[in-house]
């Protein structure tokens, strides 16, 4: 029996994002956790499987699933902690999922914490293991979305306005959200005269760094039908991942995302045609010009041009990223796309509702350019 | 021999030897399979093709053309701070690998350049702590 519509998301919560001095990792995973279970109208005790991503900051690493289950009082049926980056959160659910169809467990609660901006976090890593690129200055999370945006460019003719077209909805969707960080609207003259970060990546093409919590209730279809609110199903999903940086020869293109979308099209049964509205992770604009490629939106090295005329803002073709994305809403490793594409779903955004939302695409992407996921969630 | 340049100094380990070791000699060495013949970098050790632990290092030839040029207009280590801005490539050497370099580029002549395309030649660096670490510069000819 195939997985695809029968998992469904029953709640979501978010905290309050942006810079929360004295809070924790911890304490923001819980306050967004009570908001999920009220969300979805459940109890603790009806939560049976943890599954949680480590903020940044968060002191217990891969051990953090023990301390969450403890400081919430619960015993889990089934538990763990991954991390994956920007990845992570659209990877759980999908761990959940199959622990759900496996029926190791009925309703499992996926969180997130994390104070990297109180924690001063720069994520500033460099990749390569025991031969660190950082001995030759490849260091930090914009660096690798330049190699991206430069090959990008070279390759296909993408500009550095492209990109801004990308920073300038964003900004314009967050503007529509009390909830956003950033919401001074931004011209793509901004983005131009921003300061050079990583060339050819401007500051106005970064996420940003942020505080906050946010949780995610799945359970099965059957089950969250009985709950409070709409479920919103899981129609389709997929994963895909690359290890091999240098020796994969277009590794900056990220092909393995090409391949989660297939996987998550082909389970819903659904094509690019089908889709509404979709939250596409934005760790770097260069990264929403690539996700529009591999879906199937437009061609292969188009991308750039799809984006022009306002394309991809709210009242275009193609709205993206309606909350604001990881640009201009909050820097939740790709946790709010997930809440907001189970809310456009339910068609709960107001000023921001893309009318009549029946299929959501909602994809994730971390540890650089490595791991990639993609879900289309839709009407139950 | 250059006066030792104050950039991070390798972290050793027996795997990473002998790319180290070779450095010092002004050679640039990379494992190349002694069963399948497929040249790997970053270094490991087994081949990722084959999975033979077999392996000759082989001496490249220190050319390479670059695939892409960013320039970093911050530091995102202490290590960095006074060489920003500064260029790192990603080089495609003719021998199949691939690495990441920063440009030797002292008068900082290319840092408004495009380098794409461009022919680069190893240069190995003395940095402190008595490790040489093999960088690229732009050919002249």
């Amino acid at each position: 029996m195939s997985i695809a519509g029968r998992i469904a998301i029953a709640g979501v919560g978010a905290t309050e994002q942006g810079t929360l001095q004295g809070r924790t990792p911890l304490d923001l995973g819980i306050d967004a956790f009570k908001r999920a279970i009220a969300d979805a109208g459940l109890r603790k005790e009806d939560i049976d499987g943890i599954l949680t991503m480590p903020g940044t900051t968060s002191p217990e690493g891969s051990l953090h699933y023990l301390r969450f289950g403890e400081a919430v009082g619960i015993n889990p049926r089934y538990t763990g902690s991954m991390t994956m980056g920007g990845a992570t959160g659209g990877c759980l659910i999908q761990m959940a999922a199959a622990a759900i169809h496996a029926g190791l467990a009925t309703t499992v609660a996926c969180v997130f914490g994390d104070t990297a901006k109180t924690g001063g976090v720069t994520f500033n890593r460099a990749s390569g293991g025991e031969l660190s690129w950082g001995l030759w200055g490849m260091l930090g999370a914009a660096a690798n979305s330049a190699i991206a945006a430069d090959r990008h460019m070279h390759e296909y003719g993408t500009t550095s306005r492209h990109l801004a077209e990308v920073a300038v909805a964003c900004r314009k969707h967050a503007a529509l959200n009390e909830n956003a960080v950033m919401r001074t609207p931004i011209t793509i003259d901004d983005h131009q005269n921003s300061r050079p970060i990583v060339r050819p990546l401007r500051l106005l093409d970064c996420c940003l760094i942020s505080d906050g919590g946010v949780c995610v209730i799945v359970t099965s279809f059957d089950r969250a039908r009985d709950l409070k609110k709409n479920p919103v199903v899981i129609a389709g999903m997929g994963q895909a991942h690359t290890t091999m940086n240098m020796e994969h020869e277009r590794w900056w293109y990220v092909p393995h995302q090409k391949q989660a979308l297939a996987d998550a099209f082909r389970t819903a049964k659904l094509g690019p045609d089908d889709i509404d509205v979709a939250q596409l992770y934005d760790n770097f604009t260069i990264s929403v010009l690539l996700w529009l490629e591999h879906a199937g939106f437009c061609k292969e090295g188009e991308a750039g041009g799809f984006v022009e005329g306002g394309r991809i803002q709210l009242g275009g073709d193609l709205p993206v990223n309606t909350a604001g994305g990881n640009l201009s809403e909050s820097y939740m490793e790709g946790w709010l796309h997930i809440v907001e594409g189970v809310r456009q779903v339910r068609r709960e955004c107001g000023n921001r509702q893309v009318p009549d939302v029946e299929n959501c695409l909602v994809t994730g992407r971390g540890m650089s350019l490595n791991c990639s996921n993609a879900m289309i969630l839709q009407r139950g | 021999m250059n006066a030792p340049t104050k950039k991070p100094a390798p972290q050793i380990n027996a795997t990473t030897q002998p790319f180290w070791d070779a450095a010092k000699k002004r050679e640039l060495r990379m494992q190349k399979c002694a069963d399948c013949g497929h040249i790997r970098f970053p270094i490991g050790p087994v081949c990722t093709s084959c999975l033979s632990d077999k392996a000759d290092w082989v001496k490249l030839s220190g050319r390479g053309t670059v695939l892409s040029h960013l320039v970093f207009h911050r530091a995102y280590s202490s290590a960095w701070k006074e060489h920003v801005p500064y260029s790192v490539a990603m080089v495609q050497l003719p021998e199949g690998p691939r690495m990441f370099t920063d440009i030797v580029d002292p008068e900082r002549r290319y840092i408004d350049e495009d380098l794409v395309g461009r022919t680069v030649e190893v240069w190995f660096d003395l940095v402190e702590g008595d490790s040489v670490v093999p960088r690229f510069k732009v050919s002249e000819s």
